[in-house]
């Protein structure tokens, strides 16, 4: 038996115990160790997964995928990288991962038996009929119809270390969400949306989000580093299509809060637990149908769109028909008042949706224009940025003014007197920077301020403490969360309006002077590397006569495939990056340099990683219902 | 006490109009994208021919023509070579008028292109820099734009190939002849 | 050998006669020429503007933009232009016209509808939104 057979029987194993698990947990009187059940699907995925990897390895070219994809001579950790770096390889993974969080969730120690089984069950469902999309439509052990001795490579652009990780830790977050929509779909059928539901359900939804957030960054921080476009977030079909979920999610966490705390807006949790892992699905429809171009996207295949469509809507109107005919019966009495923290998360609720809509418009509005005008249009930052504006505002205010708020009720003053005083310090400082160092626009001052006073407020609110004066621990995530948001959106207004470039002809000896700096091209050579040739260029930052800097852009030959590419040069320096990029023209005697002056970059992967911590601190810290 | 109450089925409602959405799009070519042009007047352009240099190729030519075709090439073009088999087969249907124009090119390369290959078109207009195929919205070659009575009804990103002539070409061909 | 395929490759990289025409332009101009750079877009690229991008096609349309306002025509002149040729598509940012005022303007509404709902939900309380309505 080849691997091949080997990898098409395991995954066939996996179709049909995934289905047996369906039929097991539908019938309610039949008493089973689901941890028995979810293990087949589990190991069969692992194991195919792992035959798929080392198929790549080992560059056996008897496989269509290891030759499309692949090439002897590709250093190791890329080859391994390869085996997801496509459609069928990365749908395998994403079975595998929603194999792990059913195999993980069979063994938590909820007793109530009911939901269990549902809960699983849907799981399965999803397994299922993922695991018929690949073997009818997307298999990645199809052999070679001819014999082939090398593969065509992979795309040079994609070898980098950050890019391979990439995928597994979107992954992870992208379907984790499947578990929520389980969670929803079990809470609906068994008529458990409470206090406990939500408290089962509350590590699930910050694991997931913790690591879309690291995949979402990931992908940026390489988008910055690899493509030398000097940018690290291009409102692209693919990107937005992961922030989507993101967005969702991080409102959906919100209300879980709430709902474990108040026992109110249990319909809203449910209906945002749908909503999340629905973006994530109407994305990689998105992404691998097709219909969108984009420099993410897959090779493309209307059958396997047809195909997507029909799983995405077989889930999506269960789950939703479910909540049109459960939703009205699972909320409690209303108890909001205007004034209070409950209402604060509402607002902020309400304010990430509206940045969802503008996100999904945004990306779908080309496509309704071409379908229904028959004009083609297109969605540029600009339009994302201006509509963004009003609302990122709002969010700022309400994460400012909600954590300040009291539960169930407070004053508007008693509100006031605990923000002002942090408030009036932000505004002095960003009015201070504007007036001695650069001056700012009204807009920036706004945004500038509030992030200012959002940092402030959660670093304060962070460091409230017990009686006995230890810190409360469960804050910490709350407070780290919101200070890397502030920061993230401090940095992003900061850099956009101090960025800096221009692009120079330069030979070799030339002063070339951006700003105050002051930088001399030194040489040319070429160089070789692992699977390719370069042309390197040697520049100087220099401070009078002393070398400060070596920077060493490079243009890239990869003879598999043969593509030519362009490396950048990056030095992070405390506040801002210096990024050289080259271009040699044809028939010339001297190169073009772009060179980028870009404040605040690595505060931006900061504020990335607090989040993440913060997230981490929530789960490690969250309060626990006392019986 | 059954509950019920009709605006929960609002998302519902939203998620299947969306799928039909989806469901159309998919049926849809989404890279090619749809020419500006189409049923607007031919744009204006004038540009000296190949093979006379004080002869003009321009807008009249074209549009008080009934049918024409105007098919923007070049010799360095390698899928311009397979699809000039095609044009020769066109040149030969009976009021049918071809056009071409010869984009960023070499004139020797290109005398010899048609030299070599034959020639198809009524005149060839000589396009050195690219600017004049801008107004047709030209992003590469090949490109073949179909015109009845001076207004675009059809174009062709990429070659012509003989399926593409058989299934789409000459239908829409048949109906304006 | 390696020198070859180097040059062989590094031909279809083209830069220079863009700059020839950029240092007939007066700084402002250069701005202005930097700036629709990057509301244009490349057609050929896949999101990308031909300010970033070095294919033919944005060589081009920069070197087009780059005569245009050495011409003396306006920005919005220049824009039009490319619209004419090439179709809405090629422009960055949607236009404000009849058919994109769904898009510019139901983010709005959205919020409202929201903030509406929102309120609706707060100040109804027990009378309306228990389980026995």
């Amino acid at each position: 038996m080849t691997i091949g057979n080997f990898g098409n029987l395991l995954m066939l194993i996996c179709l049909l115990a995934s289905f047996t698990q369906l039929l097991y947990l539908l019938p309610k009187k039949i008493d089973i160790d689901y941890r028995v059940l979810s293990r087949a699907p589990f190991f069969a995925s692992l194991l195919a997964f792992t035959l798929l990897i080392y198929i790549f390895v080992s560059s056996d070219f008897n496989y269509q995928l290891v030759v499309n994809n692949s090439h002897s001579e590709k250093p190791l950790i890329y080859k391994i990288a390869g085996a997801w770096g496509n459609h069928e390889g990365s749908l395998l993974l994403w079975i595998l991962v929603l194999t792990i969080f059913n195999f993980i969730f069979s063994y938590s120690k909820i007793k109530h038996v009911d939901f269990k089984k549902n809960v699983m069950a849907f799981q399965s469902l999803m397994i299922f009929g993922f695991t018929l999309f690949l073997l009818f439509t997307s298999n990645p052990f199809l052999e070679t119809e001819i014999t082939v001795n090398e593969g065509l490579g992979l795309n040079p652009v994609l070898q980098d270390l950050l890019l391979a990780i990439h995928p597994p830790i979107l992954y992870v977050g992208y379907v984790g969400y499947s578990l929520v929509l389980s969670f929803a779909v079990g809470g609906m059928i068994s008529n458990k949306v409470d206090r406990e539901w939500a408290e089962w359900l509350h590590p699930w939804v910050l694991i997931a989000w913790i690591f879309l957030t690291l995949g979402i960054g990931l992908g940026s921080f390489w988008a910055y580093y690899e493509l030398g476009w000097g940018g690290y977030w291009f409102w692209d079909p693919v990107e937005n299509a992961s922030l989507m979920p993101w967005l969702a999610g991080t409102a959906l966490f919100h209300c879980v809060i709430i709902l474990k705390k108040k026992n109110i807006l249990q319909s809203w949790t449910i209906l945002l637990s749908i909503l999340t892992f629905s973006l994530s699905l109407i994305g990689t429809f998105l992404v691998r149908s097709g219909i969108l171009n984009s420099v993410h996207t897959f090779a493309s295949d209307p059958a396997r769109g047809l195909f997507i469509l029909i799983f995405l809507a077989i889930i999506l109107i269960i789950s939703f028909t479910l909540y049109a005919f459960r939703g009205p019966a699972l909320d409690n009495k209303n108890e909001m008042n205007l004034v209070s923290k409950e209402s604060g998360i509402l607002a902020n609720n309400w304010l990430l949706l509206s940045t969802l809509f503008v996100v999904f418009l945004g990306t779908l509005y080309p496509l309704g224009t071409d379908l229904f005008l028959q004009k083609s249009i297109s969605v540029g930052p600009k339009y994302y940025i201006l509509s963004l504006l009003p609302i990122t505002i709002l969010l700022l205010l309400a994460m400012i003014v909600g954590p300040s708020a009291k539960w169930q009720n407070d004053k508007i003053l008693n509100i006031i007197l605990s923000i002002n005083k942090l408030f009036i310090l932000s505004l002095a400082i960003i009015f201070g920077f504007s007036i001695y160092f650069a001056e700012l626009q009204l807009t920036q001052i706004t945004l500038l301020t509030l992030c200012l006073t959002l940092i402030f407020i959660s670093i304060k609110n962070g460091l409230r403490v017990n009686q006995d004066y230890t810190i409360i621990k469960s804050s910490l995530g709350q407070s780290l969360a919101h200070i890397g948001f502030g920061l993230l959106i401090l940095s992003v207004v900061g850099n956009a309006t101090f960025a800096q470039e221009k692009i120079f002809q330069a030979k070799v000896n030339d002063t070339l002077i951006l700003d105050d700096h002051v930088f001399k091209f030194n040489s040319v050579e070429q160089t070789e590397g692992k699977n390719f040739n370069a042309i390197t260029a040697t520049f100087y930052l220099m401070d009078n006569k002393t070398i400060l800097d070596t920077f060493e852009p490079e243009i890239r030959v990869y003879s598999n495939p043969p593509t030519v590419t362009s490396e950048t040069s990056i030095i992070r320096k405390f506040l801002a990056d210096i990024y050289v990029v080259m271009n040699i023209p044809e028939n010339s005697d001297f190169v073009n340099v772009r060179i980028h002056i870009k404040p605040l970059i690595s505060f931006i992967w900061l504020s990335v990683i607090l989040m993440v911590v913060g997230g981490i601190s929530a789960i490690v810290f969250r309060v626990k219902l006392t019986r | 006490m059954k509950k019920f109450n009709i605006k929960y089925f609002i998302p519902v409602t939203i998620v299947i109009l969306f799928l039909i959405f989806f469901s159309q799009v998919l049926n849809r070519d989404v890279s090619k994208l749809s020419s500006q042009l189409i049923e607007k007047p031919i744009p204006t352009f004038n540009m000296p021919t190949l093979f006379n240099d004080d002869q003009s190729f321009n807008t009249s030519d074209v549009a008080e023509k009934n049918v024409a075709l105007v098919n923007i090439w070049a010799s360095w073009c390698i899928p311009c070579r397979s699809e000039h088999e095609i044009l020769m087969i066109l040149s030969k249907i009976e009021g049918l008028n071809l056009y071409g124009i010869n984009y960023k090119d070499n004139k020797d390369n290109a005398l010899k292109f048609i030299e070599q290959l034959g020639n198809p078109y009524n005149k060839i207009g000589v396009d050195k820099n690219g600017r004049s195929s801008m107004v047709w919205g030209v992003y590469g070659v090949p490109e073949t734009f179909i015109i009845h009575k001076g207004t675009v009804i059809y174009k062709h990103i990429g070659p012509i190939h003989m399926n593409e002539l058989e299934d789409v070409i000459l239908p829409i061909l048949g109906k304006i002849l | 050998m390696k020198i070859k395929l180097l040059i062989l490759i590094l031909t279809f990289i083209s830069f220079s006669s863009i700059l020839s025409a950029s240092s007939k332009m007066t700084s402002k101009q250069n701005d202005r020429a930097i700036d629709l750079f990057k509301e244009t877009r490349c057609l050929v690229c896949q999101s990308q503007t031909i300010y970033d991008s070095n294919s033919e096609l944005a060589t081009d349309l920069k070197l087009f933009i780059q005569e245009e306002i050495i011409a003396g025509k306006t920005d919005n002149d220049i824009k039009a232009q490319l619209v004419t040729n090439y179709g809405e598509w090629i422009l960055m940012t949607p236009s404000l016209s009849k058919t994109n005022y769904i898009l510019w303007f139901s983010p709005f509404i959205f919020l409202l509808i929201g903030i509406v709902v929102m309120f609706k939900y707060i100040f109804n309380k027990s009378t309306k939104r228990n389980n026995y309505e």
